[in-house]
């Protein structure tokens, strides 16, 4: 096994012909083959060997040449089948290419495989599929997180360099977190959502997993190009964040960053040392925490449950049992089998959250609920712009705990809350980088914190983030 | 709480949303339902009278990127472009006849 894990190295050496695209290639598939955690849904051997072939031949020239990858099966791929981690896509085989595939693989990187998650992203386990649930390669009695969990595995278990999962209400930063690896959420509509499958389409962003803020720089200065197929992202070009770090000469961090201390009081004893200990280390290099209230941010779970299910359940209208995607041949008439289709194709949490949505949408309840919830949305935002006023970033946990056991029973509502720390960035819209930090006093799993940005300090957040690796590691 | 969520409700719900469900699962979805909607009633103490909707945070990004970097939204241009053939498109059609999807009858037979 070759004795680099990122990007950037694994780019030197093969710059400097100590490893082959084919060879750095096969090292990954090996275990990808292997699929020790039953992280991948879909193997793209042949596909890459392929790809790792024709680069060694051209020759090396971006970043992402010959860099094995792997993307959560959320994201569309060109005749490479897409299942959202669901029975309703189990056979789709897509006939056009998303944006976030295209870039990357455009860019030089090797898709190695599709990876598991919660169905179409609704979950904080990367249980709730009938692809079985992924484990943590650390303590396999553990889970990933999710639903972004298989695409952290993917990383930690080198099948891949780096994976794309995509961030709703924390599910690249949460698995990020159980996993000890960077997981980046981009500001809202920094990059391009053209075939990724929707879930909740006001908050979703495709967002890296990697070992280092300078191979997320890598991969984000290649997703963030412009897209006329998304109106929702800002056309404002791409990211130029890997020369920055590269040519940064100034190391020294005189940061002001925010603090609501509440929100470390309120995380279990394990996680909080460390996140006081990371606090210490800061403040030792120069940064200056000042103590900020975001009010509102309480309401963050409540608010989101509201409108992350309505927007659900109106883009998941389009599975239909007719168009593609799974089909019920019990129903005698057409409203029978779009039911039978729709109950039979989805699971669980899937089919609870499509009724909740459909509830919170409905005549008489919508201005009640979706209504009034986008109004405490708006509460929110503020809540963060005032901060900014005040400081540069703004801190806070990713989870009150590490990892949690594959058999510990939860209510809906409890599962719900892992994600209390990361919401509000998606509701806001706000870029984040969640940063590795320290190990659990209780059971060893890595802990670490969240540094959130205004909109569109994507590159700055990623400079810092890397001056703060330098420090920290 | 305001709210009596009971199995009518659920079913009428299921029944908008095209998901058939059991009774065995009703009575589950109004036990989960009962517990978040009462979760989600406490945004009813937030005070939203002189507040405005935030349903997109793409709405108030378009002041960042027009005013601050003078780069403004623009229209794609209405050209035309080839889209995917109709093979294509019926290919993971669960079932097809000549290149158009078959769906089972909508009118009663009589």
């Amino acid at each position: 096994m070759s004795d680099f894990n990122t990007i950037y190295d694994s780019h030197l050496a093969l710059k400097d012909k100590k490893i082959s695209a084919t060879e750095l290639c096969n090292e990954y598939l090996k275990v990808a083959k292997e699929n020790p955690n039953n992280t991948f849904i879909t193997l793209t051997e042949d596909y890459a060997l392929n790809k790792a072939q024709e680069i060694d031949k051209s020759g090396i020239k971006n970043h992402l040449d010959g860099i094995p990858f792997s993307l959560k099966d959320l994201f569309i791929t060109k005749n490479i089948r897409t299942t959202a981690g669901s029975k309703m896509l189990y056979n789709y085989i897509p006939p056009y290419e998303g944006t976030t595939s295209s870039n990357l693989q455009n860019a030089g990187a090797v898709l190695v495989g599709k990876v598991g998650c919660d169905e179409f992203g609704m979950g904080s386990s990367n249980e709730n599929t009938p692809f079985g649930p992924v484990n943590l390669p650390l303590n396999k009695d553990y889970l990933p997180g999710g639903s972004s969990g298989a695409s952290a595995v993917s990383v930690l278990e080198k099948s891949s360099l780096f994976s794309i999962g995509t961030d709703t209400g924390g599910s690249v930063r949460l698995p990020a977190n159980f996993c000890g690896l960077f997981g980046y959420k981009p500001t809202y509509g920094r990059v391009s959502r053209y075939g990724q499958i929707a879930y909740a389409s006001s908050l979703d962003q495709a967002s890296p997993f990697a070992r280092t803020p300078l191979d997320i720089a890598i991969i984000m200065d290649a997703m963030t190009k412009n897209d006329e197929k998304d109106s929702t992202q800002a056309p404002i070009g791409a990211m130029s964040s890997t020369s920055k770090i590269l040519n940064n000469k100034d190391k020294s961090l005189s940061l002001v960053i925010g603090i609501d201390r509440s929100m470390i009081e309120n995380c279990r004893e394990d996680v909080r040392e460390n996140l006081n200990q990371s606090i210490k280390e800061l403040e030792k290099n120069g940064v200056k925490f000042k103590d900020i209230t975001l009010p509102h941010l309480k309401y963050s779970v409540a608010v989101y449950y509201v409108i992350a299910t309505s927007e659900a359940s109106s883009n998941l209208a389009r599975f239909d049992g007719v168009h593609f995607g799974f089909s019920s041949t019990e129903g005698h008439d057409l409203e029978n089998s779009y039911a039978l289709s729709r109950s039979l194709g989805f699971h669980e949490e899937v089919k609870r959250r499509v009724l909740l949505g459909t509830f919170c949408l409905s005549s008489g309840y919508s201005d009640e609920y979706y209504s009034h919830a986008c109004k405490v949305r708006r509460l929110i935002y503020d809540d963060f712009q005032k901060a900014f006023n005040e400081c540069d970033y703004v801190y806070s946990p990713v989870c009150a705990t590490t990892s949690f056991k594959k058999d510990e029973l939860m209510t809906p509502l409890q599962m719900y809350m892992n994600d209390l720390y990361t919401i509000p960035v998606n509701l806001a819209g706000l870029p984040s980088m969640a940063l590795p930090y320290g190990s659990s006093s209780l059971n060893s799993l890595p802990t670490g914190f969240q540094l959130i940005g205004n909109s569109f300090k994507d590159e700055e957040l990623i400079l810092d983030s890397h001056k703060i690796f330098e420090v920290l590691k | 709480m305001s709210l009596n969520i009971n199995k009518d409700l659920v079913l009428h719900i299921s029944k908008l949303a095209r998901i058939k469900i059991s009774d065995e699962e009703v009575s589950e979805y109004e036990k989960n339902f009962k517990s978040i909607v009462e979760y989600i009633e406490q945004l009813k103490e937030v005070d939203t009278s002189k507040t405005e909707m935030l349903s997109n945070p793409m709405t108030l990004n378009l002041g960042y990127y027009e005013n601050a970097l003078g780069v403004s939204r623009k229209q794609r241009e209405d050209k035309i472009e080839t889209s995917l053939n109709v093979k294509e498109v019926v290919k993971n059609a669960p079932d097809s006849k000549n290149n158009e999807f078959r769906i089972q009858s909508v009118i009663e037979n009589s």
